[in-house]
């Protein structure tokens, strides 16, 4: 496909109005899937929290399943049919869902107390912004409440979280199950600034925050050497 | 006034006489009053076609909902009610044909469509499966046009396009493009292949085209669709916020919508623009635009420097 050909609005092929639906329809189809969603996120807050070693496997493999089944019910059903780029952002989702379930959830890394030196600041408040307060911020668009996007079942609580409890743990290859959330949080930003939604940079200021929070350390490090 | 289009019997008539100069037919202020949209004829084939179609890009792309499969039906009534003749649509769009289809059946398949849509797959043996896959949801056995989407692989799917023609499984071919992108090509398929029909991206604020592909266009016989005649919206959004200019009353505008369709269909080379909406109002409004006066020339130049000064 010619995609150098096509503009950003070209790939949007759909209004604020019919997006803001989906999720009212997914909701309604899905249920009770939107608070079994929610209900692993904040067991996941909890666990991250409290936990380590072993146990904090159980927010890591909660959040994979939960990136699996937006992957496969949410871009692939419901909204690769209104924008032929969903499949790929499915596809994307449920290869998310497996690294994290693969690196997190049986790596031996994880395990061992001394590599689970976290950090529970920003990455604890961007946790609980994705489950409690990113999905009130629909109702400042004039969302109906059973409309609203929740952590589990619907994409960028789900892609912000990700960044919240990666955030609260080091490991070697954090960087590479950043991936896949932070483009989620870039794609998802440009959606909705196309759609002017006033929330629109909410996700790509998430970037910023979490790309700073890694790389502030390293920065301050180095300019005290200096 | 110059009344640049023609009534649908007429123009008709006129088009089995001459049919390769039918689209300058000159008006005929006879049709007016029995009700109907002004017309122009496909140069291909003399077919009348009403002055104003419908697009269905975002506007018709609604999924399985519902409540908005029910708007866009009465927007698709208010359509005919008017008179409306060509819905062009795209395997890009979503699920905009299945909605069509579904509208269309609800329908029951009014009389006067004219169905447009595209092949849209980098792969040859695809589009003929794309295809199928419309005429399906379209709930269609024949469409009326087909058309290459933006250019994609035309080699490969005007050879699928003409092949079909030939046997009579669709009944006319064309090309597309949009905001301006590639008109050299554009310009060399228009020079060299047999097809009925133009798309591109054609009004009063993006008027490269006047330059070349409309006269060239005109002087092949080819057809003319011209697609964003709102610019997606951003035009009409923005001429709104203006009083409408006094020249309006004199071509029957009642509306900014009004203003920018007659501009872009009094073209001599244009055949039929093609907005897209989701409302009722705004389609009364569009379809509007295919009666009454149409601007001459001298006029068609005041209206384009008047909005450029907007
Ligand atoms: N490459 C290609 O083949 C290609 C590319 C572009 C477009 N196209 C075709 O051309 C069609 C038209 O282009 P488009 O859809 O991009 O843009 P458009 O028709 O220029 O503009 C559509 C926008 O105008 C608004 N609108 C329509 N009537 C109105 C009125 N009377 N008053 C105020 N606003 C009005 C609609 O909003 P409401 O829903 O609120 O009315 C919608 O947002 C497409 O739908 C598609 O079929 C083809």
């Amino acid at each position: 496909m010619d995609l150098l050909s096509y503009s950003l609005v070209d790939l949007i092929p759909f209004s604020r109005e019919t997006y803001f639906r989906l999720f009212e329809r997914y909701n309604i189809g899905v249920w009770p899937a939107p608070i079994i969603g929610l209900a692993m996120g904040l067991t996941a807050l909890f666990t991250a929290r409290r936990a380590d070693g072993w146990v904090l496997r159980a927010p890591f493999l909660l959040t994979a399943a939960c990136w699996i089944w937006v992957g496969w019910v949410f871009q692939i059903h419901w909204y690769a049919p209104l924008s032929w780029p969903g499949i790929y952002f499915g596809m994307g989702f449920v290869l998310q869902g497996v690294l994290m379930a693969v690196v997190l959830g049986w790596g031996p890394i994880l395990g061992s107390p001394e590599a689970t030196d976290r950090n529970h600041g920003p990455g604890l408040w961007i946790l609980l912004f994705a489950l409690a307060l990113q999905p009130l911020l629909g109702l400042l668009s004039g969302r109906p409440w059973y409309g609203l996007e929740v952590f589990g079942s619907a994409p960028d609580p789900t892609a912000l979280a990700t960044l919240g409890l990666l955030l609260m743990i080091r490991h070697p290859l954090r960087w590479l199950l950043s991936i896949i959330p932070l483009a989620w949080c870039l794609i998802s930003g440009a959606t909705l600034w196309v759609l002017s939604v006033p929330t629109w940079p909410v996700m790509p200021l998430a970037v910023v925050l979490y790309l700073g929070v890694i790389v502030w350390p390293w920065v301050s490090g180095r300019s005290q050497l200096e | 006034m110059d009344r640049s289009c023609v009534s649908s019997r007429r123009a008709f008539l006129a088009a089995l006489a001459v049919a390769p100069l039918s689209f300058l037919v000159q008006p005929d202020k006879a049709w007016a009053a029995d009700g109907q949209p002004i017309t122009k004829p496909i140069p291909s084939t003399g077919e009348p076609l009403p002055v104003v179609g419908m697009g269905t890009w975002i506007s018709f792309n609604v999924g399985g909902d519902p409540v908005a499969r029910d708007a866009r039906t009465d927007v698709l009534r208010a359509f005919f009610a008017a008179g409306g003749g060509m819905i062009d649509s795209s395997p890009m769009y979503g699920t905009a044909e299945a909605v069509v289809g579904s509208c269309l059946a609800r329908l029951d398949r009014p009389e006067g469509l004219f169905s447009a849509t595209k092949v849209w797959t980098s792969s040859t043996a695809e589009g003929l499966e794309q295809i199928a896959t419309s005429e399906r949801l379209w709930g269609l056995q024949r469409l009326d046009l087909l058309q290459v989407h933006n250019l994609l692989n035309w080699q490969g799917h005007l050879q699928t396009l003409s092949a079909m023609k030939a046997d009579g499984t669709v009944r006319t071919i064309g090309v597309t493009t949009s905001h301006g992108r590639r008109h050299a090509e554009l310009a060399q398929i228009l020079e060299t292949q047999p097809i009925d029909f133009v798309q591109l991206t054609y009004n009063i604020a993006d008027r490269d085209v006047e330059a070349r592909l409309l006269p060239l266009a005109a002087e092949r016989g080819i057809a003319v669709i011209a697609n964003r005649p709102f610019q997606g919206g951003s035009l009409i959004d923005r001429v709104k916020r203006h009083p409408l200019p006094g020249w309006a009353r004199e071509i029957d505008c009642t509306d900014w919508s009004q203003v920018l369709l007659k501009f872009i269909v009094s073209h001599p080379a244009v055949t039929c623009a093609i907005p897209a909406t989701s409302r009722v109002d705004h389609m009364e409004q569009n379809m509007a635009a295919a009666r009454g006066d149409m601007p001459d020339a001298a006029l068609r130049r005041r209206m384009a420097a008047d909005v450029a000064a907007l």
